[in-house]
Parts: C-alpha cells; structure tokens; sequence
C-alpha cells in the first residue's frame, strides 16, 4: 500500500523540483565546496607554515638548543667587552653538575675583573651531540674563552648500534645536514631521516611535543617536554630537585645506573665514531681558536665500580693522547665528591654541585684562564 | 546409516583445498606480507590508512555512476584487504562465513515451508555463534570448565589454555551479530533474501564498519546498495566532518586520558585514592571518546562513499537515567539487543519480574558480547540491575508527582545527570577482563590509601573534562543546533583545519589501540 509520504514524494517528482527548492539546494552545495575546499586549503597552509618556520628556526625545532643559546647570547650581553667566557658543553651529569653561576662568582673574584660561566650541557648527549652543538654555537657567533667539554666514558663504547648517544636521538630537531654528520660517525639514520621528513610533511604531528612542551609543558610527561634549556637559572645549570637523599631512594638511583651502565662498561672498547667525534670537536675548536679543557665529572665509588679493570686505564690512555695532540688540559674531577653527593652515583645532588661547582672554578678553571685558557690545571 | 561417503568426500575435499593452499602459499604469502608492510594497522587514524582510503576513494568516484556493481565490488575488494592486511586467514574466515551466510539467506527466500526457513535459520545462527564461541569463547569456557573440575577433585584431562595466545579475529561480535540479524529478519520477512551476492558481500564486509561496528542492519544497508551513489559535495562534507571529529576525539582526548587511567588500572594498588578516582573519571571520558571517535570516523568514511551508517552515540553523558544511557550508548547494540534478545524473551509484556529478568539476561548477554571475562558479565548484570532499579524508581515517581516535579527542574535534572554519569563510571572499573584488577580499583577508591599520584599532572586532565562537559552542554541546551546552520562556510572551513591540527598536535607519545576492536 503506497503511505502518504510516498504519494507526496511521486507529486512533487511529477511537479518537478521548485525553484526555491533547488536554490536552496544550489546553496548548500556551494556552501559545502566552500567549507571543504577552505578547510584543504587551511590545512595546507598551516602544515606549509609551520613546516618552513620549523626548517628556519631552531627555536621550533630544537627549543632545548635555542633556549639556551639564548640564555648564553644574554650572559655574554651583559658581561663587558674582552671579558673571559666560558661554556661547559656536556651531559646531563655536568647539567645537574655544573652550577654555572656560582663559577661565574668564583672566577670574577679569581681573575679581579667580571667573568661569564655557562652551562650547555644536554641530556642523553655524547661526543657526536656535543660537536653538532658546537658547530652550531660557532654559527651562531659565540667564542667562549674556555670550552669545557665534558667527557663521559660510556659515551665512547663501540656499540654495534653505533655510539650509545644515537639511541636518544631525535631526528625531528636535526637539520638535513646533521644527519649526514651523524651518519657519518657510524649513527644509525634511517629512522631520524623519517622522523625529519615527518616534519616536513604533518608537523604538527611530528613537532607536537616541542610546542605542547611550550605552550603546555604540564601536559607532558617531562622527558618529552623539549623544556631542559628553560630553567630558571640565566647560566643554564638544571639543578637536581634535592639537596640530599635517604639511603633507599639513593639505592634504587645506583641500582637504575647500573642497569643502564653495565653492560655498556662491561670489556668496554672505544668506538671509532664516538671517538672522531671528539677529535673532530677539538680540530674544529682549534681552528676557530677556542681553547678546550677535557673534564671528567665526580662519580662515586659505585659508579666507578662499574668499571671492569683495565677499561678506565684505556679510556685514560686515550685522552692523554689527545690533550697531547691538541693541547687541552684535563681536569679529572672524578674522586672530588663522597657517595652522599649524588643522587644515583654520578648525578650531583643541588648542594653538592654548589660545592663542586666553587672548587672546580677555582682549582680548575681560573688557573686555565689565568694561562689564556689553555695550560694544565 | 553410512556415513562412510561424506568422510571420504570430506577428506578428498579437504586434501584438496590443503594441496592447493600449499602450492599458492608462497606467492599469497609474499602478497599479503606486502600488503601488510603497506597497511600494519588496521587503525583510521594513521598514515598508511588514509593513503589506503585514498586510493580506493579516488577509483570509487573514478567509476562510472552506471557501473555501480564495480564500485561495490571495488569496496568488496578494498575491505578484504583491509581485512587480510592483518590476517589473511581470518580474511579468508570471514568472507567463507559471509558466503554461507548468503547461501542460507537464498535458501530461506527460496522455500516457503516454515519449518525448513526455521531451520535455515538455526544453521545460520548456529555456524555464526559456533564461529563466535570458537574464536572467543573457547578459552574462556574451557578454562571455567578447568577450574571447576579441579576444585571438585576430578581430572580434567586437559591443561588450561594461554588466553592470550588465542588469536580473534577483530570485529567478530560485530559481523557475528550483523549475519544473525540478517537471518532473523529474512525468516520473519521483515527483509527478503537478498539475491545480490556483492551486495550481501557488501553489507558484512564494508570496512568502515567491519572491526568496531556500528552493527548495521541489513534492512537499512542492503537499501542503500541498491540507489546509484553520485557525487554530492554535501554528503563530502558531513564525512570529511565526521572523520575530524572522530580523530580529535580519539587522538586529542581518548589517547589524552589513556595517559592518566591505563597505568592505574593496571596498577591500582600502587596509587592513592585520589589518584585512582581521577583514573575512573578519566577511563569514562576515555571509552567514549574512544568507541564514539571511531564510530565517528567510520560513519564518515561510509559518508564519502555514499553510504550512511546507524548513528552509535548521542552524547550518552548527558543521561538523566541508566534507561536513557542505553538510548545514547551504542546505540546500534543496545537496540539489536532489545530486538534480538529482549523482545524475543518476552520484553516487558509479562510481570513485572519477568520483565526484570528479560532485563538482567539481556544486560548479561550484551556484556558477555563484550568479552569473554567475567568482568564484562558482571558489567552487564551491574546495568541490568540499575535499569531494574530505575524501572521501579520511575514507577515509584509516578505514583508520587511532587517528587517526580522535583526530579524535572533544573536542578534535578543536574543531579540526576551527575547520578547517572557516577554509576556509569563505577561500572567501568568492572570493564576490563581482569576482575582481581577491577577489586583491587574499587579497594582503592572506597578505602583512604596513600600511594603513587597521578602519572602527570592533572592540569591538562581538568581542562579536557572542562572542554568535553561543554561541548554536551553546548548540544544538550540545543546552542549547537542554532548555530551550526548559521555558521559561514569559510568559518566552517577554518574550523577543519584547525580540527585536524589540534588532533595532531594534542596526539600523546603513543597512541593506544581502540577499546572495541578486542570485542
């Protein structure tokens, strides 16, 4: 049986459609082709948008980097002309360490005249990052008068994966060029070079955590959160959040450390790429006249425990030969600190790296500059 | 009776089919391990999926409208790969169920004798649940069977199974209930047998709906395969909107909240209380986002073919009762639930406890639907046993108009939202298939316990509850609905773009699978 509706519907077909019926339709077709059609085009225009700012600009891609390049433009600002500068390129153990405005104190009053200290250290980071961040700190126009460079000896394995570092790259702050330079000390690059084209092709997908980490740091979880280089403190030391540790929270940091460390210690050999990473470093800071001291941060005896016989005896070898190539001193801090300081056996605790911090300005540091930044400690 | 002919056919039949899959494994291997390398997940919110669907959308509309055979069999073809990408033997399970499916469907048309139609139709049912019960039920009820002749003592025989190692193939509960809907409708002629074996193919396979549902009904989809598609930049935009939607919501809030409730539902008892009843308010905002977010962008991506699929959610948390929940919350289950399984019990035509009983089987079976666990069962019964609840309470209202006046101001209506949204949270704790866990949540919530906090700061949880509870009130007080018509195009336009960044930019670390597609 045919419903009313149906009727309805066979008049209006054998009417025809009204004109203000098909108008109407007209319009929400046009409407829809121009919702659709702004919405693509939006879409590309804030994927092309961002993609070039993020090719340009560090501060996108590589917030940890440009925050603290900033930081170090502004210290240097500040301090007269001809002042000595010196900036501590390192591990998260010298980020936590290195108290860079205490040491800024220390040495103004050593040398008699105002003095600069920067700490650039960067976590997960290792001889292939700290010459990419050098390179880019030449670029960039600074010449420290002393470049600390912190050598951390697992840093330096020979890995089948290439350097230990390579396992914390991200390939979504790299430029094109830098990952040819990683490739070239034995990185693994396939998955970098994707995660950079990511950013060319969805970057807000791809460079998400860079700004969330910016606009909503709390958002993350903190070690996606691209914010070490924005700290509070204008010389870039990321102090540890305590002063001291009871006993059980100090045994699960070295029982943490170990697990991470061991292994890598274990008959540990010196990788070749790690290694001319470094050497390129100290080639490249002498051809731009910035003279370089090699520090080894304190560690407790239970880190230095992980050490097998033998491997510290080589990595010591191996840096005597280089301070004799290039002429940098080492300051080898590696006894200065009791257990107490550390939070997990080589991370110092804020207090300690206060303490720390006076005694290598003092003992290590103002004597090199006192040499024209060269010279033993 | 011998039988002794049908083995020996069975075993030339199977000898057969075994020595032509061994001789075609190699080259099928390597084609669907391309295929899989091509599309690993068989997710809508990734990569490899919308360049998969972009593929096929483009040769779709490429197809001469005329032709419309083609476009369903290039959708047959595209969905058996989308299928197959993951499992090419389940692939293969489901298309041979769909087949026999369609072969009982033509048998019932073709008879008129009742009792054979009834027939068909049990074969039907039958091999459809057997397939269901085998794939995702087996461990289960063996297990069950274990424990229960072990405590009384006797030998078992067996050892009891790995859950984890059974493979199901995904979406089986959807297309399970689909078929079995299709043959129950055929045998009661609310539907003739569809004579179109594309078409049947079609309505069990599209794979917008093939993994998580809606769970469509074969009166409303065989329809549409029927009318020519033709291009309709209208419809384009609802899809495209759809599928926005559906990705903010899954990647942008879903996986968001994932972040705050996952580790403490896999962990309670290592968290405080306030962190685990953050966690239970996060895990409701979560599977909704979740399921409602797929369905969105399912019913999208059937918009952009020209298909339009059952409407699944309809802002559930807005509820003033658990009745009205189940009128928003998966709305294509809950109704083939009250169709299939409520209605034919009795449905609420006897007493009132028969009522009450038709209610707790119906509830208890959609939660055994969900999972072969205990504690999607108890789930179930805990539903049931609030809509039994609210039946009497509104009985009870009726009798007393004061009362019910009270419940229908504003207020009330706010408190009986708030009401119904708490006890919906407190039975999601159950939903999980680990009952231990879901008792160790509920010790952790009604018992002051000091603990872990919360993984990540709450801030951002806050502000996403703030931006979903909007949202319901901005569709809820009818505001949405007045100023979407009168939105400009461009401004609409705008509003894609920035969707469809947001939901990238807000994706966490990584992104989890969806809930639904283990059920």
């Amino acid at each position: 049986m045919p419903t009313l509706r149906s009727l309805a519907r066979l008049a209006s077909r054998l009417r025809g459609t009204s004109p203000a019926v098909a108008s109407q339709r007209r319009d929400r077709r046009q409407s829809a082709f121009i919702a659709l059609s702004v919405g693509l085009v939006g879409a590309i225009l804030l994927h092309l948008g961002l993609a070039a700012a993020a090719e340009y600009s560090l501060t996108i891609r590589d917030p940890v980097y440009s925050d603290k390049e900033r930081k170090l433009a502004r210290i240097e600002a500040a301090l007269p002309p001809g002042s000595p500068m010196v900036v501590y390129v390192g591990t998260s153990r010298a980020g936590n360490g290195f108290d860079a405005g205490r040491a800024q104190d220390v040495l103004t009053a050593a040398l008699g005249r105002p003095a600069g200290a920067f700490n650039f250290a960067t976590p997960a980071s290792g001889p292939v990052t700290h010459l990419l961040h050098i390179r880019r700190l030449i670029a960039d126009g600074h010449r420290p008068t002393l470049l600390l460079l912190e050598i951390h000896a697992p840093m330096f394995a020979a890995l089948s994966g290439g350097p230990y570092e390579a396992r914390f790259f991200d390939g979504t702050v790299l430029g094109w060029d830098e990952l040819d330079l990683l490739a070239s000390y034995g990185c693994p690059t396939e998955k970098l070079r994707r995660q950079r084209e990511a950013v060319l092709v969805k970057p807000w997908y791809a460079l998400r955590f860079q700004l969330v980490g910016r606009l909503a740091p709390t958002s993350l979880p903190y070690y996606l959160r691209h914010d070490w280089g924005r700290g509070p403190d204008p010389n870039g030391w990321n102090a540890m959040l305590f002063d001291e540790l009871d006993a059980g929270e100090r045994a699960v940091g070295i029982e943490r450390a170990g697990r991470e460390y061991k292994q890598i210690l274990r008959g540990m050999a010196l990788g070749e790429g790690a290694t001319r990473a470094l050497r390129d470093t100290l080639a490249l800071c002498r051809d731009n006249g910035i003279p370089v001291m090699l520090v080894r941060m304190p560690e407790g005896t239970t880190f230095q425990r992980l050490y097998p016989k033998g491997v510290e005896a080589r990595v010591a070898r191996f840096l005597n030969e280089l301070a004799a190539e290039y002429g940098c001193p080492i300051a080898n801090c590696r006894d200065w600190m009791r257990d107490e300081a550390f939070a997990d056996g080589h991370h110092l605790l804020r207090h300690a790296a206060g303490v720390f911090s006076e005694r290598f300005a003092r003992e290590a540091v103002a004597p090199a500059l006192r040499h024209g930044g060269g010279g033993a400690p | 009776m011998n039988l002794q002919p049908i083995v020996d056919a069975y075993t030339a039949v199977s000898g057969w089919v075994t020595g032509i899959n061994a001789s075609l494994n190699p080259y099928t291997s390597w084609y669907f391990n391309q295929l899989h390398a091509l599309l690993p997940e068989p997710f809508f919110n990734t990569q490899a999926f919308l360049l998969f669907f972009a593929a096929i959308f483009c040769i779709y509309w490429l197809v001469p409208r005329r032709w419309q055979m083609t476009r369903i069999w290039i959708l047959i073809i595209a969905s058996f790969h989308f299928y197959a990408s993951w499992s090419k033997d389940l692939a293969f399970l489901v298309t041979t169920t769909t087949l026999a499916d369609y072969i009982f469907g033509r048998l019932m048309g073709a008879t008129k004798r009742q009792k054979l139609r009834f027939l068909v139709m049990l074969s039907s049912i039958t091999m459809n649940l057997g397939v269901l019960c085998y794939f995702k039920y087996r461990g289960f009820f063996l297990n069950e069977l274990h424990s229960s002749l072990s405590s009384l003592g006797y030998n078992p025989g067996y050892g009891k199974l790995d859950l984890l190692s059974i493979i199901i193939p995904f979406g089986i509960s959807f297309y399970t209930f689909e078929a079995i809907s299709y043959a129950v409708d055929v045998y009661r002629r609310k539907i003739v047998a569809e004579k179109s074996l594309a078409r049947f193919m079609l309505f069990i396979l599209f794979f917008p709906h093939l993994v998580s549902g809606p769970i469509v009904r074969a009166g409303d989809f065989l329809r549409q395969t029927h009318r020519p598609k033709r291009w309709n930049w209208v419809r384009v935009q609802v899809g495209v909107q759809l599928f926005l939607m559906g990705c903010f919501k899954k990647m942008a809030i879903a996986d968001r909240m994932a972040v705050f409730c996952d580790p403490i539902f896999s962990h309670p008892e290592q968290y405080s209380t306030g962190a685990c009843w953050i966690a239970v308010l996060a895990y409701a905002i979560r599977i909704y986002c979740d399921f409602s977010g797929y369905s969105d962008m399912a019913l999208g991506l059937a918009h952009l073919f020209g298909y339009k699929l059952t409407l699944n959610f309809n802002m559930p948390y807005v509820s003033a009762n658990v009745t009205e929940f189940w009128r928003r919350w998966h709305i294509s289950l809950s109704s083939w639930l009250r169709d299939y399984v409520f209605i034919p019990l009795g449905g609420s035509r006897g007493s009132r406890w028969a009522t009450y009983r038709n209610l707790m089987i119906t509830m208890a079976v959609g939660g055994l639907w969900h999972g072969a666990a205990w504690g999607y069962v108890l789930w179930g019964l805990a539903h049931g046993l609030m809509l039994v609840i609210h039946k009497q309470f509104k009985d009870y209202c009726e009798t007393n108009p004061r009362l019910d006046g009270m419940l229908r101001t504003s207020l009330g209506t706010a408190l009986r939202i708030l009401l119904t949204f708490f006890c919906v949270s407190m039975c999601w704790v159950l939903f999980q298939p680990d009952f231990a866990k879901a008792l160790a949540m509920y010790k952790q919530l009604f018992a002051i316990h000091v603990g872990n906090p919360l993984p990540l700061s709450n801030r951002s949880l806050w502000y996403t509850v703030a931006f979903v509870a909007c949202c319901h009130l901005l569709v809820r007080s009818g505001a949405w609905q007045w100023l979407y018509p009168r939105l400009p195009a461009p401004v609409l336009g705008v509003g894609y773009a920035v969707c469809l960044c947001a939901a990238m930019l807000l994706a966490p670390d990584t992104g989890t699978t969806f809930i639904y597609f283990q059920f």
